[in-house]
């Protein structure tokens, strides 16, 4: 399954963008508020 | 985090050097991975093949349309809402022969408790072998393609392996060109000569849980190393002759009074599992009576392992706790003898199962079926066997071999199935 990360620190709408990606792309959407907390969860 | 595919950043504000840490990052890992951000500032960028940038705010309207061109996926819109009953599987191993794609081919998907196909590969486009990789590693087993071009994806792997066996074709000849046997090959030919397999789906899905035994039970079992030893070769006599004789009984089940589902769960175990005590020794699995010991120069010790085939082939059940009853027993007596020992003379099927007798008849058409199909390799050498090749002709030797009551109901189903 496509994975994807998406970062927004606007929490309503990141909600509604991960609702949006996951129906249309079939993605599993995991979310983060900054830039930071990806290079973490990279890691 | 070693699978993501993508990532998308809506916050504003980033600096060349966050951009360059976060590619960095993600060069290390495994699959290739794609950004989509927005940025009006120019000198922020970093020109990278996996960066996309946006120049307005990142909204669903402009990164869906990119993430799905760039991803290479499809929208809903674009997934095929045709009839399921109208693709056929073909295994994703075979992709890995071909380097262009013969037809289109199609990931099927479960939405919304319907079946759906996503267009993977297109007709005429060379394969990304790293995606079918990629589906194997994750263990998909079958794509799909339309039925219309079922035979197109055949004969593209037929053309390919022919290569590969460096055969050419030397169109002045008239004789048939020797052809590597498949279970795909075969089934072709037998669907030409009228066979409707039925109940395919129930005989694949045993199969295929059977192929999770050799990853899921005991690293030093007998039972793995046997599995593994079938199911890695696909193509070998042994493995197409468990495959057919699984898809032969399932078809001769959909036609008979008494027949269900359970049953063809059933003999889809047995056929897969009843010559798994020798399958390590293919000379020995064409053994079918006590006079080919003498006329292969059999040695004692090897004679009692094929004696005692049956009997310890069913014995690998034993660690199989799931395993549905009455499967034991098909595979003791494949050979007609009630305990599992031996050949007998003439098999007394007042002293079997029903199953049995089913699991005897299909597997004796699959012996002389793939007897018939190796000796028309070499027809061009003997042409009078054509006639012996015909269903009919094994039909009428099955019919002759096995002339009891019990066995009538059973070769009218098998004969039906045609």
């Amino acid at each position: 399954m496509l994975k994807i990360m998406l970062i927004n620190d606007n929490e309503e709408e990141m909600k509604n963008q991960q609702e949006m990606l996951a129906k249309e792309l079939r993605a599993e959407v995991v979310c983060k508020k900054t830039l930071i907390k990806v290079f973490t969860s990279l890691i | 985090m070693s699978e993501l595919n993508a990532v998308i950043l809506c916050n504003s504000g980033y600096e060349k050097k966050h951009l360059i840490k976060l590619s960095e990052q993600l060069e290390k890992i495994r699959t290739p991975c794609k950004v989509f951000l927005s940025s009006t500032d120019d000198a922020a960028r970093v020109e990278k093949e996996n960066i996309y940038y946006i120049r307005e705010k990142i909204s669903m309207d402009n990164i869906l349309p990119l993430a799905t061109s760039s991803l290479k996926l499809l929208t809903d819109k674009e997934v095929s809402t045709t009839d399921p009953a109208n693709y056929k599987p073909i295994k994703i191993t075979d992709l890995q022969k071909l380097q262009i794609s013969p037809c289109d081919i199609y990931l099927r998907i479960h939405k919304q408790n319907l079946e759906k196909h996503l267009l993977r590969f297109k007709r005429n486009e060379g394969f990304d072998h790293s995606r079918v990789k990629t589906y194997i590693d994750n263990e998909l087993r079958y794509m799909y393609v339309k039925d219309k071009d079922l035979d197109i994806f055949k004969n593209a792997i037929s053309a390919e392996m022919i290569k590969q066996l460096n055969l050419s074709c030397d169109k002045t000849q008239t004789s048939p060109i020797s052809t590597k046997l498949t279970f795909d090959y075969l089934i072709t030919e037998l669907k030409d000569e009228g066979f409707t397999p039925r109940n395919i789906e129930v005989v694949e899905s045993v199969i295929e849980s059977i192929n999770q035994i050799t990853e899921s039970s005991k690293e030093s079992s007998r039972l793995k190393q046997q599995l593994s030893l079938l199911f890695s070769s696909p193509d070998s006599d042994a493995y197409i002759h468990n495959h057919l004789t699984a898809v032969i009984s399932a078809a001769i089940i959909n036609k008979i009074s008494w027949g269900s589902q359970q049953h063809i769960v059933k003999l889809s175990h047995a056929s897969m599992f009843h010559d798994l005590e020798i399958i390590d020794r293919p000379e020995l699995l064409e053994l079918r009576e006590e006079s080919d010991y003498s006329s292969n120069n059999i040695s004692e010790q090897d004679k009692k392992l094929v004696s005692r085939h049956a009997l310890n082939s069913s014995l690998f059940m034993q660690d199989l706790p799931d395993l549905p009853l009455g499967v034991e027993s098909i595979i003791i007596q494949h050979h007609g003898s009630p305990r599992g020992i031996g050949f007998v003379d003439k098999i007394n099927p007042a002293k079997l199962s029903k199953l049995t007798l089913v699991f005897i008849i299909a597997e004796s058409f699959v012996h002389t079926l793939l007897l018939s199909r190796k000796l028309k390799n070499l027809s061009y050498l003997h042409k009078k066997q054509h006639e012996n090749q015909k269903i009919s002709y094994i039909m009428s030797k099955i019919e002759k071999e096995y002339t009891s009551n019990q066995y009538r109901e059973i070769i009218t189903a098998l004969k039906e199935s045609f």
